[in-house]
């Protein structure tokens, strides 16, 4: 059994994020979810969350989040140091960057888990499927296939704690090939909300790091064949790579 | 000025021609023609004494037709929009219809929809008298990451002495104009029996208070974010209405101004088509026409609507519903209306096809309000399409029972999967992209239920 913290729910749930938290509930049946929110306590710093879920937002709330998680910052590191399960989707993953950089030059600072830097460009979306993969040690290598949409990208050297290698779609930014940020059980992702229903086999990784080896994903036999049916269409060089309908 | 003659000249002869030639793009290739000679075309058009722009993620185009048409049955000549594309060269195309070739304005009036990214392009030249604006909701990913996003544009583009026609019931939309102090005119829709209390959808953004970040309380919600909201911990909340929709008479509406109240022919009875009445009359009254002047153009207006066709044979009813995929917000209302529809129902979805080379963004279907699905009036939910797996999956954790699903990839064999149990009413969804599925499936299933083979 399993608890599963969702931050900031009543904002940061852009493109389905919180269906992340839902979906390890429905795979590890009695898990309970706890909605954080702006006002509360985060459940990670009381030492009451085994994984802890943060979903894109508006600008405006991604930074009331960043806000709201800066008295923290100790707290998760220490949770990341002693193995606490992390996923930060979409532009959630700035959480990470030391700071963001706005269209006009202006910053605001972020909680600096890393050495990296965000940059808004919020007239120039860049949407693009996404087709990677990481090595999961006893699980062997692992399949990432999901979807990206988003205003603005990462910049800096994350080749030492990326989270996936990309075979279709950027990495952090345009030139990069290394998706996202790995640290410990921490992953930070641009992938968008639905990543864990779309990704049974990265769902089944993390029920292990969480030590529940007997879950299985929720419907694993529907997803898994929603998920070939997506690597299919991902691989099929038909497929444009970017500027999805 | 003389690149913008020039403009003008290429502009008109490009229209004449795509007319003689019979070809397509006659309402955005002038425009965009003429604005590739004078990028700053729209500053120098021949502007009518009076525009009126009409913006929002949905209803603008029924809002703009209902002024448009009150505004000519009440003898006005406009310019507009109505037959072409609402960014800035479909307006650069009908602003240069709208002058002579010396650039005089033959009309006084312009009735403009302005698709809402385009307001920077088109409002830093053009500046409306009245701008109207339905609604901010979530809207296809691809351009719009969220109603913020939309509403920071808009109100960057904003001219400050254009009055505002908003939506009351929507807090994102009613803020417009707070910063720049325009003269603001609200209309709203009362609470009706069936409005709830709460937000029900996946989805409600404006969960918080934008002043204090206070979470929000609602009197009523019609969907999503749209209803009536207060905050508990300082003064914000949904502004007061200057035309309120108090109620829907049989065929009428009735309308709350000051201390009047006013019947409207009621052209549309579903919420989406009576806020956009009430926007067109707000509008319209905010120009100045008199109440009996839009009672009396409104009197025989309808919409018609393509998104909504209905046959029956023998005991089943067929209702093929266009539901726009990849907008969250569309599919929920959509899947709310099948819910609430009386009697048993099947439901066949075609929402997610293959398009060319270019794939789907499928995070969509993780906002949308599958769940209202989930429920035991519905007896079966055939999903068609090459990405019905994935819809097949987001069914499961909404929570409808395998039992009550199926598949088909290519269609082919969807109507044999249905019931089509006599009184049951079989609602065909499909995306606005498939009308020839839905089609093709609507008359296999008619094909069945003539032959007798029905359950
Ligand atoms: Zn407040």
């Amino acid at each position: 059994m399993l608890r599963i913290e969702m931050l900031y729910p009543e904002a940061a749930n852009l493109y389905g994020d919180r269906f992340n938290a839902w979906y390890l509930q429905k795979s590890c049946p009695g898990s309970t979810v706890i909605s954080t929110s702006f006002s509360d306590v985060p459940a990670f710093a009381k030492g009451e969350a085994d994984i802890v879920c943060m979903g894109g937002a508006p600008e405006i709330y991604q930074e009331k989040a960043i806000a709201a998680l800066m008295p923290y910052r100790s707290a998760l590191q220490e949770c990341i140091d002693k193995g606490t399960i992390f996923l930060f989707t979409g532009n959630a993953v700035e959480a990470a960057a030391e700071y963001i950089e706005n269209e006009d030059g202006s910053r605001i600072g972020s909680l600096g888990l890393t050495k990296l830097y965000a940059k808004r460009d919020r007239m120039n979306r860049y949407n693009s499927i996404f087709l990677g993969s990481f090595d999961g040690g006893e699980s062997g290598q692992i399949e990432i296939a999901g979807f990206r949409s988003q205003s603005s990208m990462m910049y800096g050297d994350n080749s030492s704690f990326y989270a996936f290698a990309s075979e279709k779609g950027c990495g952090i930014n345009r030139e990069s090939t290394l998706a996202g940020v790995r640290l410990g059980n921490f992953f930070g992702t641009y992938l968008l909300g639905p990543l864990l229903p779309m990704n049974p086999e990265f769902t089944r990784y993390i029920l292990r790091l969480a030590g529940e080896n007997e879950a299985a994903p929720a419907f694993e036999k529907e997803a898994a064949a929603a998920f070939e049916a997506r690597l299919m269409e991902f691989r099929d060089p038909h497929f444009a790579t970017e500027n999805l309908r | 000025m003389f690149r913008f003659y020039i403009a003008l000249l290429m502009g008109k002869i490009a229209r004449i021609a795509i007319k003689i030639l019979g070809r397509s793009g006659g309402t955005n290739y002038p425009g965009q023609l003429a604005l590739k000679i004078c990028p700053q075309l729209l500053a120098y058009v021949g502007r009518p004494e009076k525009i009126i722009a009409i913006t929002g993620t949905n209803g603008k185009t029924t809002t703009s037709n209902l002024l448009a048409d009150i505004f000519e049955k009440n003898g006005y000549t406009i310019t507009t929009n109505r037959f072409g594309s609402n960014i800035d060269t479909g307006i650069a195309t009908s602003l240069l219809t709208g002058v002579t070739l010396a650039n005089k304005p033959k009309n006084k009036l312009a009735v403009l929809e302005v698709d809402e990214r385009s307001s920077l392009k088109i409002y830093n030249y053009i500046k409306p008298d009245f701008l109207v604006c339905t609604n901010l909701l979530r809207d296809s990913l691809f351009r719009n990451p969220h109603p913020y996003f939309i509403f920071d544009i808009i109100e960057k583009a904003l001219p400050s002495k254009t009055v505002l026609v908003l939506n009351a019931d929507d807090l994102i939309t009613a803020r417009l104009g707070s910063l720049k102090g325009n003269r603001r005119v609200y209309y709203s829709v009362a609470r009706f029996p069936e409005d709830r209390d709460e937000p029900f959808n996946l989805t409600n953004d404006m969960a918080l208070c934008p002043l204090c970040g206070a979470p929000l309380k609602f009197s009523y919600v019609k969907y999503n974010h749209i209803g009536r909201a207060y905050c508990p911990s300082c003064s914000f909340g949904s502004p007061a209405a200057d035309y309120t929709l108090k109620a829907v008479l049989d065929n009428e509406i009735e309308v709350a101004e000051n201390e009047s109240e006013d019947r409207y022919h009621m052209v549309y009875g579903t919420i989406h088509f009576l806020y956009d009445e009430i926007a067109a009359i707000a509008a319209a009254r905010s120009f100045g026409l008199s109440a009996d002047q839009i009672k009396r153009a409104l009197a025989d207006a309808s919409v018609v609507s393509t998104r909504l066709e209905e046959v029956s044979e023998g005991e089943v009813k067929i209702i093929t519903y266009m539901t726009k995929s990849q907008i969250a917000t569309a599919c929920s209302g959509v899947f709310d209306i099948v819910r609430g529809f009386p009697g048993k129902k099947e439901v066949v979805l075609i929402l997610d096809e293959l398009h060319g080379n270019v794939s789907e963004n499928m995070s969509y279907i993780y906002d949308t309000d599958y769940e209202f699905l989930n429920h035991e009036s519905i007896s079966r939910i055939v999903i068609v399409g090459a990405r019905c797996k994935d819809n097949y999956l987001r069914l499961l954790l909404a929570g409808v029972p395998a039992e009550r699903l199926a598949m088909s990839e290519t269609g082919e064999d969807a109507a044999e999967l249905l019931e089509l149990a006599p009184g049951s009413t079989l609602f065909i969804l499909p995306d606005l992209t498939q009308p020839a599925e839905a089609e093709k499936i609507r008359q296999a299933v008619l094909g069945r239920l003539r032959s007798g083979k029905e359950a």
